[in-house]
């Protein structure tokens, strides 16, 4: 899973959000080293959109402009659980606490 | 100033696509226009001519559209010498051209079976014409490339019904004009790869022709020209695939 798509789904593991919603959480969780453009955002959610990863739950008018409230999927919720697992066990090995100078 | 710009840029995508709410995050977000002009052109060009097919699909129509190369380009090159005399204008090389057209109507509607079929005939008739050889490998090539099962893939796409009206010979590739195309479809695979897979799937053909063009005897430059022809499929094949696999990821 490329690191957009990660903190993208990680965005919306508490509640649904609208595109600048998810952008500036996106933002927010990675600690500001993810800075997406907006382009990249609306291909990323087409594409987890496609992939059922994440669907359209509510729509807005807000200022006569539409808006979109996307949420995870159960698919979306396993897939970034998955993931996050995959990489806390990626990072344990090399997290774990060491004797000095030795094996552990 | 912006709100003009993007809504401008926003036309790139398809109506069907949020702009109005693409617009709305632009304008909230307030980042520097060079930051997101980028992105956004490229989000449209994707959304419009890029397809939004799963991997295996992609390669299919690659397969389907380099058919529709080979079918196109033989037959242009065809009519090009029966214009200049070199080739007589024979009834067997207007069934083949039926055949091609038949082929090439099917591929873009997507129907299988009739593809498949109008494509081994424009083999079957050429090969049993037997003047034209080049024609012939390509129309095998073509045939064969038709035969792959799967689900319909109509190949709706201008960029592959010109690209094949170029001028090309297998033998004598390499002018600077040819160059500049082939390194313009190599960067187009940001947008949609499928075209670059489709052209180093055709040109897959070129080693057939090279080496039926070229006397035995002359074993290196056999050698030479069919080593330059594979770099020409693994350039594009490579290129292809890559962007492919990366665009297939979540």
């Amino acid at each position: 899973m490329r690191e957009p798509t990660y903190f993208i789904l990680a965005a919306l593991q508490d509640e649904p959000g609208h595109g600048y919603a998810i952008m500036s959480r996106v933002t927010a969780l990675s600690g500001d080293r993810v800075r997406l453009a907006t382009g990249t955002l609306y291909q990323a959610l087409d594409r987890l959109t496609r992939e059922a990863l994440i669907e359209v739950v509510r729509e807005e008018v807000v200022n006569g402009r539409a808006r979109r409230h996307y949420a995870l999927t159960p698919d979306g919720r396993s897939a970034l659980q998955a993931e996050a697992a995959r990489m806390a066990a990626a990072a344990r090995v090399v997290l774990r606490p060491r004797v000095a100078g030795g094996a552990a | 100033m912006s709100e003009r710009l993007y809504e401008t840029l926003l036309r790139l995508y398809p109506a069907a696509h949020p702009r109005d709410e693409m617009l709305d995050v632009l304008l909230t977000a307030g980042r520097p226009a060079w930051r997101e002009i980028p992105s956004l052109v490229l989000g449209g060009l994707r959304a419009r001519c890029g397809g939004d097919q799963p991997l295996a699909v992609r390669w299919l129509y690659a397969a389907r559209a380099a058919a529709l190369l080979l079918l196109i380009f033989s037959a242009v090159g065809s009519a090009r010498e029966v214009a200049s005399t070199w080739l007589p204008l024979s009834t067997m090389q207007i069934l083949v051209w039926v055949a091609v057209a038949v082929a090439v109507v099917s591929i873009i509607a997507g129907w299988r079976v009739p593809a498949a079929l109008a494509g081994f005939a424009t083999f079957a008739i050429s090969a049993a014409d037997g003047v034209d050889w080049r024609a012939v490998t390509a129309y095998s090539l073509a045939a064969v490339l038709l035969l792959i099962p799967g689900p319909p893939t109509p190949v709706r796409n201008p960029i592959l019904l010109a690209l094949p009206l170029v001028p090309l010979d297998a033998v004598a590739l390499g002018t600077e004009p040819l160059y500049l195309l082939g390194l313009a479809v190599l960067a187009w695979a940001v947008v949609d790869e499928r075209v670059a897979l489709a052209v180093g799937l055709a040109f897959c053909v070129a080693f057939l022709q090279v080496i039926a063009d070229l006397p035995g005897a002359d074993a290196r430059g056999v050698l030479i020209l069919t080593g330059s022809r594979i770099a020409y499929v693994a350039a594009f094949l490579i290129v292809g695939a890559w962007a492919a696999r990366r665009r297939a990821r979540v």
